[in-house]
C-alpha cells in the first residue's frame, strides 16, 4: 500500500516536471520558429545585446509579446476550464460556458464597429474586459444570491446566446464588408501582431482572476462530494461561486478581449490530465495550467508554421483539432467503462 | 452535557410547512434515531441543525452556542454531516476522500500535515477500510463505500456526527458492522443522530429515539416508550408484532393498518 501511495506522488512529481519543461520548449520554440526562423545562437547572442537589429526587433516586439500572451492565455483557458469543470461537477464545461468569453467578444466588436478601435489600439481589449465584467454583473443577477449550479448554467447560456445575438445583429448591421470581414476575423481568435501593450492591459487581470481561482483549489476538493457535505466542511458555496465567476470573468475575459475565441484548450486539457493527477481538482487546476499553456503554444506555432498564403487562425485550429480529439477522448471513456 | 438544543424549531419552503414547533436535543455520548415516514422531514431537521439553513441557525444551540456565531470552519471542526447515498463526483482514492475530512483544519495555501496523514490512517483503520487506500471509489462495493465515506465523516473528529441513513442499502450483516460502530462512537463520548428506517435495528442500538409525523413530533423516548403499537400506527400506519429475540427488541412490520 505505502509502495502505490508513493507512485501517485512520483506521477504526479513526473507529470508537473514535464508539463514545466514543455511549456518553455514550446516558449522558446514560439520565439524561434515562425515566417523567419531564428536559431538558437541569434536568440542567445540577441539576449546578450549583441545581436543584429532586425532579430532584435523580430524578438522584442512581435515573437516576445506573442509567446508570452500565448503562455498566459493558455494557462488561463487551463485553469478556468479545470475550476469550472469542478465547480459545476461536469467534465462538459469549459470557460465559456458561463458567458464570460461571448460577452468579452461582444464588447471588443462593439469597439470595431463604433470605429473606436482605430482611434486607439487598446480600446478593443478595453472594450472586451468591460463585456466581460457586464457579463458577471448580468449572471450574478440572473442566478441569484442562492445560485444553485443549474441556475448558473442557465444563466450562462442566456447571457452567452444573448452576446452572440448581438454579435450578429453587429455583423448584420456593419456600414461595409470591410468592417464585416474584420470583425470576422478578429472572432476567430489569434494572438498575431498583438504588442506588449496588450500584455500590459491583460496579465494583471489574468493574474488576479488565477488566484481567485487557485484560492477555490480546496473548496473544489470538497465539492466532490456534494454541495451538502462541502457546506457541512466549512465552506460557503454561495461565496466560491461568486469567487469562481468573478476569477473566470477578469481571466478568460481578458484573454478572450486581447484574443478573440479561442475553444476547446479549456474544455480539452483538463480532461486529458485529469487520470494523471487521480482525479483532483485542486491538484488539476495547475497541472491543466501549464498543459493550457504547453497547447496554445505549439497551437500557435503550428499555425505559423502551416500558413501559406492566407494567415490561418489560432481559434480555427483549435477548433479544428480540438473537436474530433474530443470525439476520440469520448470513446475511449467509454470503452474504459466496465 | 448537553451538545445540542433546538427549540421551537419551524422551517418553511415557501408556503408548505416542513418542520412546525420542532424542540430536540442531544447529550455527549447519546445515540439519537430520527424515525417517521418518507416525506416527514427528517433530512430537513437534520440539515437545520448542521447549520446548513442560514436563517435558522439562531435557534439551534451548540456546546452552548446558537450555531450563528461560529465561523464555518470552526462549526466544521466540531460538527460532521454525512448526507444520504455516498456520492463521489471524481473516482478519487479513498485514502484522497477521507482527506477531505481534514479540510475544515487546513488553511487556504497549507497542504495536509504530518497529523492529517495520521489521523486519516487511524479512522481508516478503525473503519477497517486501510487496505482500499489507493482504490478509486468507483471500484468499491457499496459496504465498503459506506465504510470509506463513515470514515470521512470520522477525520473531522467530531463532537456531533449527523448522519443520513447510513445503512440503506447495506446487506445485514454491513448493517450491523455500521450499528456497532456508531455504539462504538457514542460510547467514547461522541453525540450522533441518525436517520433510520429499520425499527429493529434503531431500538436495539439507539439509546433515544424521535419520531416524526407531518411536521411535527409523534413521540420521544426511550426506544420501548416510542415503538408502542399506537405510535406505530400514527406514525407509518402500520400495524407491526413487537417481541424480543435473544433479550433484544424486535420489530417486524405486518400489515397495513
Amino acid at each position: 500500500m505505502k509502495k502505490n501511495k508513493v507512485a501517485q506522488h512520483k506521477i504526479e512529481q513526473r507529470l508537473f516536471s514535464v508539463l514545466i519543461l514543455l511549456t518553455v520548449a514550446s516558449f522558446f520554440g514560439s520565439l524561434l520558429l515562425g515566417s523567419s526562423n531564428i536559431n538558437p545562437q541569434e536568440l542567445i547572442a540577441t539576449m546578450m545585446g549583441e545581436g543584429k537589429p532586425t532579430v532584435s526587433l523580430i524578438l522584442y516586439e512581435i515573437r516576445l509579446p506573442r509567446a508570452i500572451l500565448g503562455m498566459m492565455i493558455g494557462i488561463t483557458l487551463g485553469i478556468g476550464g479545470a475550476a469550472l469543470q469542478g465547480f459545476l461537477r461536469n467534465p462538459l464545461a469549459e470557460p465559456g460556458l458561463i458567458g464570460v468569453s461571448a460577452a468579452a467578444s461582444l464588447g471588443a466588436v462593439i469597439t470595431i464597429y463604433t470605429g473606436l478601435s482605430g482611434l486607439f489600439a487598446l480600446a478593443l481589449p478595453l472594450g472586451g474586459i468591460a463585456g466581460a465584467l457586464l457579463a458577471v454583473f448580468l449572471i450574478q443577477l440572473l442566478a441569484g444570491r442562492n445560485s444553485s449550479t443549474l441556475r448558473l448554467i442557465l444563466a450562462g447560456v442566456a447571457v452567452s446566446s444573448f452576446a452572440a445575438a448581438l454579435t450578429s445583429l453587429t455583423l448584420n448591421l456593419a456600414p461595409n464588408p470591410f468592417m464585416a470581414l474584420e470583425i470576422m476575423f478578429w472572432l476567430m481568435g489569434s494572438i498575431a501582431n498583438r504588442s506588449f501593450e496588450h500584455v500590459y492591459l491583460s496579465v494583471p487581470f489574468m493574474l488576479i482572476g488565477w488566484s481567485l481561482l487557485l484560492m477555490q483549489a480546496k473548496a473544489l476538493d470538497a465539492l466532490t462530494l456534494g454541495e451538502e457535505a462541502a457546506q457541512s466542511l466549512g465552506f460557503n458555496l454561495n461565496r466560491i461561486s461568486t469567487l469562481i465567476i468573478l476569477g473566470i470573468a477578469l481571466s478568460v475575459g481578458a484573454a478572450t478581449a486581447v484574443s478573440g475565441a479561442i475553444g476547446f484548450i479549456g474544455l480539452v486539457v483538463p480532461h486529458l490530465l485529469r487520470r494523471w493527477v487521480g482525479h483532483k481538482p485542486s491538484t488539476l487546476l495547475l497541472a491543466s495550467g501549464l498543459g493550457g499553456a504547453c497547447l496554445t503554444l505549439i497551437a500557435d506555432i503550428a499555425v505559423r508554421v502551416l500558413s501559406t498564403g492566407t494567415e490561418l487562425k489560432l481559434g480555427v485550429l483549435t477548433a479544428l483539432i480540438g473537436a474530433p480529439f474530443f470525439l476520440m477522448l469520448i470513446m475511449k471513456t467509454q470503452k474504459d467503462l466496465p | 452535557m448537553r451538545l445540542l438544543e433546538a427549540t421551537a424549531l419551524s422551517v418553511k419552503f415557501g408556503d408548505r410547512t416542513i418542520l412546525d414547533n420542532i424542540s430536540f436535543q442531544v447529550d455527549k455520548g447519546e445515540f439519537v434515531g430520527l424515525i417517521g415516514s418518507n416525506g416527514t422531514g427528517k433530512t430537513t431537521l437534520l440539515r437545520t441543525l448542521s447549520g446548513m439553513l442560514p436563517e435558522h441557525k439562531k435557534k439551534v444551540n451548540f456546546l452552548g452556542c446558537p450555531l450563528s456565531d461560529y465561523q464555518p470552519q470552526q462549526l466544521a471542526q466540531k460538527l460532521a454531516y454525512l448526507p444520504q447515498g455516498n456520492e463521489s463526483h471524481w473516482s478519487i482514492t479513498a485514502e484522497n476522500l477521507v482527506m477531505l475530512g481534514r479540510l475544515p483544519y487546513q488553511k487556504v495555501w497549507q497542504g495536509a500535515s504530518e497529523l492529517d496523514h495520521h489521523i486519516v490512517q487511524q479512522v481508516m483503520q478503525d473503519c477497517d477500510v486501510n487496505q482500499f487506500a489507493t482504490h478509486t471509489i468507483d471500484t468499491l462495493s457499496g459496504g465498503e463505500r459506506a465504510r470509506v465515506f463513515l470514515s470521512r465523516a470520522l477525520a473531522v473528529e467530531p463532537q456531533l456526527l449527523l448522519v443520513d441513513e447510513p445503512i440503506a442499502g447495506l446487506d445485514p450483516g454491513h448493517q450491523i458492522e455500521v450499528m456497532d460502530k456508531f455504539q462504538q462512537l457514542s460510547k467514547s463520548g461522541m453525540g450522533i443522530v441518525c436517520v433510520i428506517h429499520d425499527l429493529t435495528l434503531a431500538a436495539r442500538y439507539c439509546h433515544t429515539l424521535v419520531m416524526l409525523g407531518e411536521t411535527k413530533i409523534i413521540s420521544q423516548g426511550s426506544p420501548e416508550q416510542v415503538l408502542s403499537p399506537e405510535n406505530l400506527a400514527h406514525g407509518f400506519n402500520i400495524r407491526a408484532h413487537i417481541s424480543e429475540a435473544e433479550g433484544q427488541p424486535l420489530i417486524v412490520p405486518i400489515a397495513l393498518c
